[in-house]
C-alpha cells in the first residue's frame, strides 16, 4: 500500500511503500548454500566449490571440477544479464591470509560451460559491454586492468593516482568499447568521476565531490549511467542519484533523479530486465542510527518504492536475474522465482 | 577573571570591614573619589598596618615558647593572627573551614591559610595554671605537634597518615567517586567539604605551591594523573560545587582526558597531528585541541598522519568521542594497518598490546614491522617459529646453493632476527662486509645516493606508499651497489580461529591462551556483548567477519557468498534510542578512530563468514585476561 506520494524534484517522482510485512523466501537449494556460487535462473546449472579447494560445474547430474587451488580456497562468480560470461576470482588462503587487498586470480568462463580462461591478478572483476570486456582491480600496483574476453589480445590499463586510502578500489564501468567512466580518490581523499578515453589514452575530471566524506557509485542501465553520491561515516549529508546520458557531452551534475536528505548504503544495482535500478536506502530516523531496505527505482517514472520491509539490509545480490539479500544468516529471495531446488534435475 | 576577584575581594571585605570599619573610617574618610581597585588596595594597608600595631601590643606581653605541656590550657589564636588569616586566605580555603575549628588548624597546619608572617609562627593566648591569660607565640612545627593533644586529637592521626612513609597508603585507601549526574555531584562536592582529609589533599595537590608551606614536602608521593587532576580540581573549586562538577559532567572524550578520566592517549595523538607537532603536545595544546574539536567536529573526517595508512576517512569528532569515551583497548601508539599485508596481524598486535602492553616506537618506518613483531614474537614464544614464514634467501657462495633465514620486517636492536641486523649478517658472511656493518631502512623519497650519507654503508630502501609488510620491492644497497642476489620471501599466514583441528593449537586464540592465559569465550547475542564489556574491566571483543557486511556503504556484496573477511576488535558500546551502537576497530582502521557500527551489522558478518569458515565456527569471542 502506497501511503505518500511526493514531488522532490521537477520530474522527479518518489514513492515509499508502507504496509503489512513481507516474507521473502529463503533460498533453498540442493546444494548447501555456502557452497553455491552461481545458480542459473532456468535452472539447468550449479556453480558450486568444495572446502577442499575445487570450484565444480553440475548439470545434468554430470559433475565436472573444472578449477582446482589449495584448501580454503574461496571462489567468487559474477554474472550479467548478458549471460555470455562468467567472471571468476580465487582466493587462495582464504581463512589464513585476511586482506582486502590480496591478489586473486581471475579468469572467465563462458556461462553455462566449464572451459576456464586465466586472465590475471587482482580483486573485483567486473564484465562490461555484453560480457565482452572484464575489468579487475590491481591494488599493489593501483591499476585498473581491461581485458576483452574473447580476443585477449585486447587489452589495456588506467593507472589510478596514489590515495591517503589504501583500502579503495574504483567503481568502473564503460559505455563503449572506447570509454570507462570511473571513480577515483585524490591525494586528499576525495572522490571524484574521471573518463578514460582508449584510443587517446587521455582521462578527464568530469565531476569531483566537495568533501572526502561523500563517495561516489556507479552503476550501467540501459546504456545510461547512474551515480549515487552519498555521505558516508554518518556525516549525514544526503544522497543524490544522476542519470547521465554518455552520448551527450558531460555538463553539471545539477538534476538529479533521486535526493534524500539521509546517507544511502547505495550499492547501485540494475535489475535483468534494465528496466529498474535497485539501492539500499537509509530508512532511518535518526543519522546515527542506520536501518536498510533495498529501493525500486524505475527508470522510466523515477519513481521509487521499498521492497523489503527488513531494516537490516546490508547487500543486494543479482544472481542470474534473482534479486538476493543476506539477513541474519538466511539468503532471502527478494525478486524472482524460488525454483532453485529444481536445479540442477534431470531435464 | 576581574569579575571573580571583586566578588571575592567584596566577600572578604565585607565581612572584615564590618570588623574594622570603625578603625579605618577616618582614614577612609581622607580620600576622595577613590576607584574599586584603590579601596582593596587600601583596605590590604590599613589592615597589614593594624596588624602590624596588634602584633606589637601583642609581642609586648607575649613569650617565645617552645613547648606546649599541660601548663597550657584554652590554647586559642591570637584574634589579629586569626582575623589576618581570615583577610589574606581565599574565599575557597575559609569555605572549607565550615565553623570547624579542627579543620581551621588543619588548614593553618597545611598551609592553605594566609597570613602576614612570612616566617611559620603561630601567635596564641592560653590559660596558666592560675587561670590568667597569656599571649605567647612559637614555630608552627611544635605548635602542631603539641595542641594536638589537648585539641583536636584526631588531627594528629590525620598527620601520621600523611607523612611521607604513610601517605601513599593512604591515598591508596581513599576514593576518588566520580559523578554520574550533578545532583551526584554536588553530593560528592559536600561529602569532600565534609572530610577531614581534604585539607591535607589539597596540601598535596598543586594548589599548595601558591602558598607558603608550613610542613615539608612531600618527596616520595605517587600520585596517577587522575588523582592529581582530581585533587586539583577539588581544591581549586572547594567554595564551589558547580565549577568542580563542571569537568566531570562534560561528556566528551576530550574534556575526559583533561580531568584525567580518561587516558592521555586518546586526545594526544589526534592532538598532535592537529597541530602538526613534532614534540608531545602540552596541556595548552591538548585544551586548545578540545575546543577545536568540539567547536569543529567535521575536523576529526580527515584527521591522520599519511605517515601512517590506514582507512579513510573517519566519523566526525563527535562520534569518535563517543567511541572512545566507553572504549578500552589499550592504544597508546600508532600503528599503520595499511602497512600490513595480512589484516589479522593487526587485530593480533592490537590485541597483545592489549593486553600485554609494550613500548612501541611510534615512526612510520617501523610501525609495521612493530606488527609483524607482535605475531613473530607469539609464534616464537610458543616455540613454533616454523609457523613464521617470512625468510631472505641468498645465494651461499661456499656450498653454491641457496639458503633462507627467517627475519622480522623493520628494524630492533636486540632482535636477532630484525631484517636490518640479518641482511647485515649475509652482506658479512658472503659479501666481505665488516662484521660491524649496520644496515638502515630508507624510504626511497629519502635515499639519494648522490649524498655523502648514502655513500658508503649498507641501505635497505623501500617505498612506503607501495609497500605492505608482504609485497614490496626492496632494495639493498651496499657500498652504492644493489645485491639483487638477497630476495625476500614468504607470507605471513595466521590460523586467527582455529581453522583445521590438526593446526588447533597454533591458532592465534589459543596460543594467547597457552602462553599469556588470555581466555576466549563466544558471545553470540548483543547483551552477552554489553554483558561482557560491563563486567570485564579489560575485556574486549573481537572477532572476524565479511566487510560487505559490517560496511556495506563502502563494500558492496554484489553476487551470492562473496566475502572478504576482516577482523575487528569491539571495546565498548553506545546506547542509542532503541539500539546498541559498538565502539568498533576494524583491523584497516586507525587505532584512534573507532567507528560506531550497528549490532546488526556485526552479526550480520558474522553469520556470512560463519558459513564459509572450514568448520563453521562462530568468530566473536570475548577475550579476559
Amino acid at each position: 500500500m502506497r501511503l505518500k506520494n511526493k514531488l522532490f524534484f521537477p520530474f522527479v517522482f518518489f514513492s515509499l511503500a508502507y504496509g503489512a510485512p513481507k516474507e521473502f523466501p529463503e533460498l533453498i537449494a540442493k546444494q548447501a548454500n555456502e557452497n553455491i556460487r552461481l545458480l542459473s535462473s532456468d535452472g539447468k546449472f550449479t556453480y558450486y566449490q568444495k572446502r577442499s579447494g575445487g570450484l565444480l560445474f553440475s548439470t545434468n547430474y554430470k559433475v565436472y571440477e573444472f578449477l582446482k587451488s589449495t584448501a580454503n580456497t574461496q571462489y567468487t562468480l559474477y554474472s550479467t544479464q548478458n549471460r555470455k560470461k562468467i567472471a571468476i576470482s580465487e582466493y587462495n588462503n582464504f581463512n589464513n591470509y585476511l586482506s582486502l587487498r590480496k591478489l586473486e586470480k581471475i579468469y572467465t568462463v563462458n556461462f553455462g560451460e566449464y572451459t576456464p580462461k586465466e586472465i590475471g591478478l587482482g580483486t573485483n572483476p567486473q564484465l562490461h559491454m555484453g560480457d565482452n570486456w572484464i575489468s579487475y582491480y590491481n591494488f599493489p600496483e593501483k591499476t585498473l586492468y581491461f581485458e576483452h574476453t574473447i580476443n585477449s589480445a585486447l587489452k589495456f590499463k588506467i593507472k589510478t593516482s596514489p590515495k591517503i586510502n589504501p583500502y579503495f578500489f574504483p567503481s568502473v564501468v564503460m559505455s563503449n568499447d572506447n570509454t570507462i567512466y570511473y571513480v577515483d580518490m585524490n591525494t586528499s581523499g576525495v572522490y571524484g568521476l574521471l573518463k578514460f578515453t582508449r584510443s587517446t589514452s587521455k582521462v578527464e575530471v568530469l565531476h569531483s565531490e566537495k568533501s572526502p566524506s561523500q563517495k561516489i557509485e556507479l552503476a550501467i542501465c540501459n546504456s545510461k549511467i547512474y551515480l549515487l553520491s552519498s555521505g558516508i561515516n554518518k556525516v549525514d549529508s544526503g544522497t543524490k542519484i544522476f542519470e547521465i546520458d554518455p552520448k551527450v557531452e558531460f555538463g553539471k551534475l545539477d538534476r538529479p533523479i533521486y535526493t534524500s536528505s539521509k546517507d544511502d548504503v547505495g550499492q547501485l544495482t540494475c535489475s535483468f530486465d534494465q528496466k529498474s535500478l535497485f539501492f539500499i536506502k537509509n530508512v532511518s530516523n535518526d543519522s546515527i542510527n542506520t536501518y536498510t531496505e533495498i529501493a525500486e527505482m524505475n527508470l522510466t517514472s523515477k519513481e521509487i518504492n521499498l521492497i523489503t520491509e527488513l531494516k537490516t539490509v546490508s547487500s543486494i545480490q543479482n544472481m542470474d536475474g534473482s534479486l538476493l539479500t543476506f539477513d541474519k544468516g538466511k539468503i532471502l529471495i527478494i525478486k524472482g522465482e524460488n525454483l532453485y531446488k529444481n536445479v540442477d534435475s534431470f531435464k | 577573571m576581574l569579575h571573580q576577584f571583586f566578588q571575592n575581594q567584596f566577600y572578604k571585605i565585607f565581612i572584615i570591614s564590618i570588623l574594622s570599619i570603625n578603625l579605618y573610617a577616618d582614614e577612609l574618610k581622607i580620600q576622595e573619589s577613590i576607584g574599586l581597585l584603590e579601596v582593596v588596595d587600601t583596605l590590604q594597608n590599613l589592615q597589614k598596618r593594624n596588624y602590624e600595631n596588634e602584633k606589637k601590643k601583642f609581642l609586648d606581653d607575649a613569650k617565645r615558647i617552645e613547648l606546649l605541656d599541660e601548663n597550657f590550657a584554652e590554647i586559642q589564636l591570637a584574634p589579629f593572627f586569626k582575623k589576618s588569616l581570615l583577610f589574606l586566605s581565599d574565599e575557597k580555603a575559609l569555605s572549607l573551614i565550615q565553623k570547624d575549628e579542627c579543620k581551621f588548624l588543619a588548614m593553618l597546619e597545611n598551609g592553605l591559610l594566609k597570613s602576614h608572617e612570612s616566617a611559620s609562627d603561630i601567635f596564641f593566648t592560653y590559660k596558666d595554671k592560675e587561670g590568667v591569660i597569656r599571649s605567647a607565640y612559637t614555630g608552627a612545627d611544635i605548635f602542631f605537634k603539641d595542641i594536638y593533644k589537648s585539641q583536636c586529637i584526631n588531627n594528629s592521626e590525620y598527620r601520621i597518615l600523611f607523612e611521607n612513609q604513610n601517605i601513599n597508603k593512604t591515598i591508596e585507601s581513599i576514593k576518588f567517586p566520580l559523578p554520574k549526574g550533578i545532583n551526584d555531584c554536588k553530593l560528592i562536592h559536600n561529602e569532600w567539604m565534609q572530610n577531614p582529609f581534604t585539607p591535607y589533599l589539597c596540601k598535596i595537590s598543586g594548589i599548595v605551591k601558591k602558598y607558603t608551606p608550613l610542613n615539608s614536602s612531600f618527596s616520595n608521593i605517587k600520585l596517577s594523573s587522575f588523582q592529581k587532576t582530581y585533587f586539583e580540581n577539588l581544591c581549586f573549586n572547594l567554595n564551589s560545587p558547580k565549577a568542580f562538577c563542571a569537568d566531570y559532567l562534560k561528556n566528551d572524550v576530550w574534556n575526559k582526558v583533561l580531568s584525567s578520566e580518561a587516558p592521555l592517549y586518546k586526545l594526544s595523538y589526534k592532538c598532535k597531528y592537529f597541530l602538526k607537532l613534532e614534540t608531545e603536545p602540552t596541556l595548552d595544546d591538548l585544551k586548545k585541541c578540545t575546543q577545536r574539536f568540539l567547536a569543529e567536529p567535521k575536523i576529526c573526517q580527515t584527521l591522520s598522519s599519511s605517515n601512517f595508512p590506514s582507512s579513510y576517512p573517519f566519523l566526525n569528532c563527535n562520534l569518535i568521542s563517543d567511541a572512545l569515551v566507553k572504549s578500552k583497548l589499550k592504544t597508546n601508539y600508532q600503528d599503520c594497518p595499511g602497512g600490513v599485508g595480512n589484516d589479522s596481524i593487526v587485530n593480533v598486535h592490537r590485541i597483545l598490546n592489549h593486553f600485554i602492553p609494550r613500548k612501541i616506537p611510534n615512526s612510520p618506518e617501523s610501525c609495521a614491522g612493530e606488527a609483524n613483531y607482535s605475531y613473530a614474537k607469539l609464534l616464537f614464544d610458543m616455540k613454533y617459529p616454523e609457523g613464521w614464514p617470512l625468510e631472505i634467501c641468498y645465494i651461499n657462495r661456499i656450498f653454491n646453493k641457496e639458503e633462507c633465514v627467517p627475519y622480522i620486517p623493520g628494524h630492533r636492536d636486540e632482535e636477532p632476527l630484525s631484517e636490518d641486523l640479518v641482511i647485515a649478517k649475509i652482506l658479512y658472511s658472503q659479501y666481505s662486509a665488516p662484521q660491524k656493518t649496520k644496515c638502515k631502512i630508507v624510504d626511497s623519497k629519502v635515499y639519494n645516493p648522490l649524498r655523502t650519507d648514502f655513500k658508503f654503508g649498507c641501505f635497505i630502501v623501500y617505498d612506503p606508499n607501495a609497500c605492505t609488510t608482504d609485497v614490496c620491492d626492496k632494495k639493498i644497497i651496499w657500498e652504492e651497489r644493489e645485491i639483487k642476489e638477497i630476495k625476500y620471501r614468504g607470507i605471513p599466514l595466521v590460523d586467527y580461529y582455529t581453522n583445521t583441528f590438526s593446526t588447533q593449537r597454533y591458532s592465534f586464540t589459543n596460543m594467547i591462551n597457552e602462553i599469556y592465559g588470555i581466555q576466549s569465550r563466544a558471545v553470540k547475542n548483543i547483551t552477552e556483548v554489553k554483558f561482557f564489556l560491563d563486567k570485564i574491566e579489560n575485556g574486549i571483543i573481537h572477532g572476524i567477519g565479511c566487510i560487505e557486511d559490517l560496511l556495506p556503504e563502502l563494500y558492496k556484496k554484489s553476487t551470492l557468498n562473496q566475502c572478504s573477511p576482516m577482523p575487528f576488535i569491539i571495546d565498548g558500546y553506545v546506547n542509542r534510542e532503541d539500539d546498541v551502537l559498538l565502539s568498533t576497530r576494524l583491523a584497516i582502521d586507525d587505532i584512534h578512530s573507532p567507528r560506531l557500527i550497528m549490532w546488526y551489522n556485526i552479526y550480520n558478518s558474522i553469520l556470512a563468514y560463519k558459513s564459509l569458515h572450514p568448520l563453521e565456527i562462530w568468530t566473536l569471542h570475548a577475550l579476559k585476561k
